[in-house]
C-alpha cells in the first residue's frame, strides 16, 4: 500500500536547513499495523505527514497504492487524500464550533455523500465508539477518552483504506489509551492498513512492526510476535 | 456545505462575542456613514431634476468688469431676456423672475411680511414642472396682480376656503401696494430646488408700475432663464454674443464692459461660481470632501475587519488543518472564510440601515435637509448600499481567507503557526493606514474650527453687538416720519442709538453706476455697491473714518451733495492714499457733489469674499430697516418696550426684528452645517478606528499572556508591562503622525482657499492632531495593557 524510496525532507530557514528526513525507505503493506518510534525530533511526524500527504518530500519516490504522490499539487493530494486517508491526532483536533455528529459527519460533507446516507454512517461509527448518546455535544463537554474517540470515529467513517495515528494516546490517561489502541487494533483487524507514530512501548506491542527512526533515518525495523498481547 | 459553513460562522460570531460586537459594531457604523454621506450626495445633486424639460433650461450669467476684476452675476437686467428670444430662434421661450421681494400680504385681517416672492412671466408654468393643484397655467401669471400661492400658503392664508378668485392686499414688493387675485394654488417647490419661494406675482405688475426698468441695459434686478430647442449647441450660441450685444447693448463710453454666458440649469446648485443668485447654492468641493470622508471611513472599518481576523487567523489554524485534512481543499476554504466575511457584512449592513432609520430625522437637522424612509427603501439605495457592502465583504474578507486557507496542515496540526513577520507588518501597515487617515481628520477638523470661530469673532470693522434691527421694507408711512421716530426710539432707556439705512451688513445691497473725478480731473465710471444711509449710520455701526469726515447734520449740503465712501472704492478709483479722494466730484443716480469722506473698509459681507468698493450714499428716504443699538441689561424687556413703542408708531406694521449677529452669521449657516458634519464623521472614524486598536491590542496582550506572567515572576513591575504592551502600538501612531501632516495640510490649504479671509495652518495643529490621536491610542491599549499588567501571574502561565 505504501511504498518509500531514497525518500528526503529538509526545511530551510534564512540560516541553516535541517534535514528532517535523510533516504528514507518504508514498505508497509495492505492490512498492515506499522508503528513508528523514535525520539523527540527524530522526523516521525514528517514521515507521517508525508505519508498522509500533508506534506510533499523534497526528494525520492512515494507511491500510495500504486500511484506516485511524492509530486502532487496541494489539490491532487487532496482528491486522492480524501475517502482513502483517515487521521487520529494525539490533540484529537476537533472543531470545536462542530458538534460530535458534526464533527464526524464532515469527511461525508466533503465527499460529497448524501444527508441521509450521511446521517445512517455517522451514528452507525457512532455508536461503535460507543459515543453515540453525545452526539449533540460540542468537544469541550467530552472527557479526553471521548475526544479521541470521537476523532477515531471521524477517521474511519469514510471507511479509508489507511489510517495515520499521530500519537493517539498520547494526551489520555491509561484507561482511555488502552480503550483507544483496542479500537484502533479492532479497525486493523478488519482490515484497515494503520500506520501510527507513538512515544510509548506499550502501544507499540500493537503493531505488527515497529520501525525506529533516528536522526531522520529509519535504523531497526522489528516485527512483533504477540500482537494484542496487551489486550 | 453551505449549512456547515453558515453554522461554523455563527458560533464562531457568538463564541468570540467581544470580536464580533467590535468587528460587525465598527462595520455598522462605518455602513451607516456610508449611507448618511450617500444620502446627503445624493440628495445634493438631485437638484433641479425634476424639472421635465431640465435638459433644455439654461439661464443667463452677466459679466461685467474690467480687466483686473471681474463680477459674474445671475441677477441682471430685463431687456437681454426678450433681446435674446427675439434674435435667436433656438430660444424657444425665456421666463424672467424678479429680484426676490418683500411683501406684506394681508387677507380677511390676518397679514404676514411675507419674503419668499418673485415677480415673473406668465411663460414660467410652460418652461419649469411646477404643478398647478388649481388654476391654468397657461394664463394664470397674465394679468397685473395675479398671484400663485403655494399649497402651504394657500392653507396659511385661506385653511380650507378655496382661494381661487379670492383678492389678498399686498403692500411693498416691486408694485407698489395693491390687490392681487389669486389665480392659482400650486404644489410646494421641491427642497432640492436652486431657489424655492411661496408666492409667484405677475411680473405685469411690476411692469405696470415701473415700465421704464423693462427697456434699462443697466437695471439690474432680473433672474433670466430660457428654454431652448434640441438643435441648441451652447458653444455655438456663445460665440454668438459678440454680434449680438453689439447689436443690442446701448453704447456707452465705459472702460468696463459687459458679456453674457450661459448656464445649464443642472449646473444652477452645484457649478456656478457666479454671486447675486436667487437662491442658496450648493459645494462641489464639498461633496467631494464627504465622498472621500465616506470611503475613508469604509476603509478604516475594513482594515479593522482584516485586522481582527488575520490576528485571529492562529485561533482558526487548526480548523484548517483538521479540514485539510480530512479533505476540504483550499477553494473551498477560501469560499468557507469570504462567506464567514459577507455574512458578518451583512449582518453589519442590517444594523447600518437600522441606524440610519433611526438618525434619519437628526440627520436632518444637521444637514437642513428632509430625508424620509422612501430615500433609504427603493431599489437604487438598497441595490447601491448592498453593493457596497458585498465588495466591501469581498475586500475586506479576501485577505484574511487567503491567509487561512493557505495553512498547511501538517504544521498547524502540530501547532507549529505562528503569526507570520509578514502579517504582522501588514498589520502594522493598516494600523499606520488608519491612523494617519484619524489624525488627517482630527487636524483637518481642528482647522475647520478655527476658521469658523475665526469667521464669528473676527472684527468685522462695524459694530455687530446688541444691534437690534426692524425691517419695515420701505414702508412709505414709516420713511417719512423717520427722524421722528428714531427720537421716540432714543427716549427710550433701553435704546443706545438708532439709524435708518436701506441695508445693514449682511443684507442684500445693489451696486450703482458711479462716475467719480480721478486724479488727471476726469470722470472715471465703475458700478461700486450701493449703502444708502441716513446721517446716523456711521456712528451708530462705529465705522472708522480713514480720510475725511462721516455725514453730520451740522453741515445741511450733506443730504444733496455729499458722499462717503470705502477705501477699497477709493483704491478703484485710482486713490491709494484715501486723503487724495477727499474733495473730489461724484455723479451717482443723478446726485452730484463731492467725496467727503472715506471709512475704514469693513466685512459688510461674509469673509468668504473680499472687501468690494463701496459707496455710502445719503438717502434715508431709501431706507428698509431701522437698526437700534440696545442696551444688553434685559433684553426681554428691551424687545417687548420696542415693540410697544413699534406698535405706537407703525400700527399697520408688523414688529419684523431680528439681531444683527444672528442674521449675519445666517451667511455662514453652509459652513457651520459642513462642521457640524465633519465633526461627526470624524467622530466616527476615528471611534471605528479605536475599535479596531481595541480589539487587536486585546488580542496582542492575550498573546503575550505567558510572556506577561513570566516577567511578573522575575520582578516586572505593572507599569512597565503597560509600557511592553503599548510600545509598539505607540510607535505606529508616531509613523501615523508623520505621514499624514503633509497630506492633512494641503488638503487644508485647498479648503481654505475659498475663505477670503482665514486663519494661517500652524504647525501646532497637527502636533495637537498627533497629541489627541495619541491620547485616544494609549488609552484604547492600556485598558487591556493594565488589566493583563495587573493579572495574577499563576493564572497566565497556566493557560500553557
Amino acid at each position: 500500500m505504501i511504498q518509500i524510496q531514497n525518500l528526503k525532507k529538509s526545511f530551510r530557514t534564512e540560516e541553516v536547513e535541517t534535514l528532517a528526513l535523510n533516504n528514507v525507505n518504508l514498505k508497509v503493506e495492505e492490512g498492515e499495523f506499522a508503528a513508528i518510534m523514535g525520539p523527540s525530533g527524530c522526523g516521525k511526524s514528517t514521515l507521517l505527514n508525508i505519508i498522509g500527504m500533508l506534506d510533499n518530500p523534497t526528494e525520492g519516490s512515494y507511491k500510495f497504492a500504486g500511484h506516485e504522490v511524492g509530486g502532487l499539487k496541494e489539490r491532487q493530494r487532496t482528491e486522492l487524500r480524501k475517502g482513502n486517508l483517515g487521521f487520529v491526532f494525539q490533540s484529537f483536533n476537533l472543531i470545536d464550533e462542530l458538534t460530535v455528529f458534526e464533527n464526524v459527519e464532515l469527511p461525508l460533507i466533503y465527499l460529497k455523500e448524501s444527508k441521509s446516507s450521511r446521517r445512517e454512517k455517522v451514528m452507525k461509527v457512532l455508536e461503535r465508539m460507543k459515543i453515540a448518546h453525545r452526539e449533540k455535544h460540542f468537544p469541550h463537554q467530552l472527557s479526553g477518552g471521548q475526544q479521541q474517540r470521537v476523532a477515531i470515529a471521524r477517521a474511519v467513517v469514510t471507511n479509508p483504506k489507511l489510517i495515520l495515528a499521530d500519537e493517539p494516546t498520547g494526551n489520555l490517561d491509561s484507561k482511555n489509551g488502552i480503550e483507544v489502541m483496542n479500537l484502533l487494533t479492532e479497525l486493523n483487524q478488519e482490515g484497515t492498513t494503520i500506520v501510527m507514530v507513538t512515544h510509548s512501548d506499550r502501544d507499540s506491542h500493537y503493531a505488527h512492526r515497529v520501525i525506529n527512526l533516528f536522526d531522520g533515518q529509519i535504523v531497526t525495523e522489528s516485527q512483533n510476535r504477540a500482537v494484542g498481547a496487551m489486550m | 456545505m453551505l449549512k456547515n459553513y453558515l453554522k461554523i460562522a455563527w458560533r464562531n460570531l457568538i463564541k468570540n462575542k467581544g470580536y464580533s460586537a467590535i468587528n460587525i459594531g465598527g462595520l455598522a457604523i462605518g455602513m451607516a456613514c456610508f449611507l448618511m454621506i450617500a444620502l446627503f450626495i445624493n440628495n445634493e445633486l438631485s437638484y433641479d431634476s425634476y424639472h421635465d424639460k431640465g435638459d433644455n433650461i439654461y439661464r443667463i450669467v452677466h459679466h461685467m468688469g474690467s480687466e483686473d476684476l471681474e463680477d459674474q452675476w445671475i441677477w441682471g437686467n430685463a431687456p437681454v431676456g426678450p433681446a435674446l428670444k427675439a434674435d435667436f430662434s433656438e430660444v424657444v421661450e425665456k421666463v424672467q423672475f424678479s429680484g426676490r421681494s418683500d411683501v406684506l400680504l394681508e387677507y380677511n385681517n390676518n397679514s404676514f411680511q411675507e419674503s419668499n416672492c418673485f415677480y415673473v412671466d406668465a411663460t414660467v408654468f410652460d418652461v419649469f414642472s411646477w404643478p398647478l393643484v388649481s388654476g391654468n397655467p397657461k394664463t394664470a401669471l397674465e394679468a397685473p396682480y395675479s398671484i400663485v400661492l403655494t399649497e402651504s400658503m394657500a392653507k396659511k392664508y385661506f385653511g380650507n376656503e378655496d382661494p381661487m378668485g379670492k383678492t389678498m392686499d399686498g403692500v411693498g414688493g416691486r408694485a407698489n401696494d395693491g390687490t392681487y387675485t389669486v389665480t392659482g394654488v400650486m404644489r410646494d417647490v421641491p427642497a432640492n430646488s436652486h431657489f424655492t419661494f411661496d408666492f409667484l406675482m405677475s411680473m405685469s405688475s411690476f411692469y405696470q408700475t415701473r415700465p421704464s426698468i423693462f427697456e434699462m441695459w443697466g437695471y439690474v434686478d432680473f433672474y433670466t432663464y430660457f428654454l431652448v430647442n434640441e438643435n441648441f449647441d451652447l458653444d455655438a450660441f456663445q460665440s454668438k454674443m459678440p454680434g449680438f450685444l453689439e447689436k443690442r447693448y446701448p453704447d456707452e463710453e465705459s472702460e468696463y464692459y459687459y458679456n453674457l454666458s450661459f448656464e445649464p440649469l443642472k449646473d444652477a446648485y452645484l457649478n456656478s461660481n457666479a454671486s447675486r443668485q436667487p437662491g442658496i447654492t450648493g459645494s462641489l468641493s464639498n461633496i467631494y470632501i464627504f465622498a472621500i470622508i465616506g470611503l475613508f471611513i469604509l476603509i478604516i472599518a475594513s482594515i479593522n475587519f482584516m485586522n481582527l481576523a488575520t490576528a485571529r487567523s492562529m485561533e482558526r489554524a487548526k480548523e484548517v488543518g483538521v479540514r485539510k485534512a480530512i479533505g476540504a481543499d483550499k477553494r473551498g476554504l477560501v469560499h468557507q472564510f469570504l462567506g464567514e466575511s459577507l455574512i458578518m457584512v451583512f449582518v453589519s449592513s442590517v444594523i447600518g440601515l437600522l441606524i440610519v432609520s433611526v438618525c434619519l430625522p437628526w440627520m436632518g437637522n444637521i444637514t437642513g435637509k428632509v430625508f424620509t424612509i422612501k430615500d433609504i427603501f427603493n431599489a437604487n439605495a438598497l441595490l447601491l448600499y448592498f453593493g457596497t457592502a458585498i465588495i466591501t465583504g469581498l475586500l475586506a474578507g479576501s485577505y484574511p481567507a487567503f491567509i487561512l486557507s493557505s495553512f498547511k496542515p501538517a504544521s498547524v496540526l502540530k501547532g507549529l503557526v505562528n503569526s507570520s513577520q509578514q502579517g504582522v507588518n501588514l498589520r502594522k501597515g493598516l494600523v499606520i493606514f488608519q491612523f494617519s487617515l484619524s489624525i488627517a481628520l482630527i487636524a483637518s477638523t481642528v482647522i475647520v474650527y478655527f476658521q469658523l470661530g475665526h469667521m464669528l469673532n473676527k472684527n468685522l470693522g462695524f459694530d455687530r453687538e446688541q444691534q437690534l434691527v426692524i425691517d419695515f421694507n420701505y414702508d412709505g408711512d414709516v420713511r417719512e416720519n423717520l427722524e421722528t421716530i428714531k427720537n421716540e426710539f432714543l427716549n427710550l432707556p433701553e435704546v443706545v442709538s438708532a439709524s435708518a439705512s436701506r441695508t445693514v451688513p449682511g443684507a442684500h445691497f445693489p451696486a450703482a453706476g458711479t462716475n467719480i473725478e480721478s486724479k488727471e480731473g476726469e470722470m472715471v465710471n465703475y458700478d461700486p455697491f450701493l449703502y444708502e444711509v441716513d446721517v446716523d449710520f456711521i456712528p451708530h455701526y462705529k465705522l472708522e473714518m480713514a480720510a475725511g469726515r462721516a455725514y453730520s447734520r451740522e453741515f445741511p449740503a450733506d443730504t444733496i451733495s455729499s458722499m462717503v465712501i470705502n477705501e477699497a472704492a477709493a483704491k478703484e478709483f485710482g486713490y491709494a492714499n484715501p486723503e487724495n479722494i477727499i474733495g473730489k466730484k461724484f455723479e451717482q443716480w443723478g446726485k452730484e457733489g463731492t467725496i467727503i469722506g472715506v471709512v475704514k473698509d469693513f466685512n459688510y459681507v461674509s469673509l468668504h469674499e473680499r472687501i468690494a468698493p463701496l459707496t455710502l450714499r445719503f438717502e434715508p428716504g431709501s431706507s428698509k430697516f431701522l437698526s437700534l443699538r440696545v442696551k444688553s441689561d434685559n433684553l426681554s424687556d428691551a424687545i417687548a418696550n420696542i415693540e410697544a413703542k413699534w406698535a405706537d408708531l407703525a400700527p399697520h406694521r408688523p414688529f419684523l426684528y431680528s439681531f444683527l449677529d444672528d442674521s449675519f452669521n445666517e451667511q455662514y449657516e453652509a459652513d457651520f452645517r459642513f462642521k457640524e458634519l465633519f465633526t461627526l464623521f470624524t467622530f466616527l472614524a476615528i471611534l471605528i478606528a479605536c475599535l479596531g486598536l481595541f480589539g487587536l491590542a486585546t488580542y496582542s496582550a492575550m498573546l503575550r499572556t505567558k510572556e506577561i506572567g513570566i516577567r511578573k515572576v522575575l520582578g516586572a513591575e505593572v507599569s512597565s508591562i503597560v509600557k511592553l504592551l503599548s510600545k509598539d502600538f505607540i510607535k505606529l501612531v508616531l509613523i501615523s503622525i508623520v505621514i499624514a501632516t503633509p497630506f492633512s495640510w494641503l488638503a487644508m490649504k485647498n479648503w481654505l482657499d475659498v475663505y477670503a479671509y482665514k486663519v494661517d495652518i500652524s504647525w501646532w495643529v497637527f502636533a495637537l492632531a498627533g497629541v489627541i490621536a495619541l491620547s485616544i491610542a494609549v488609552i484604547t491599549i492600556s485598558f487591556h495593557a493594565i488589566k493583563s499588567a495587573r493579572a495574577n501571574p499563576v493564572k497566565s502561565l497556566r493557560t500553557e
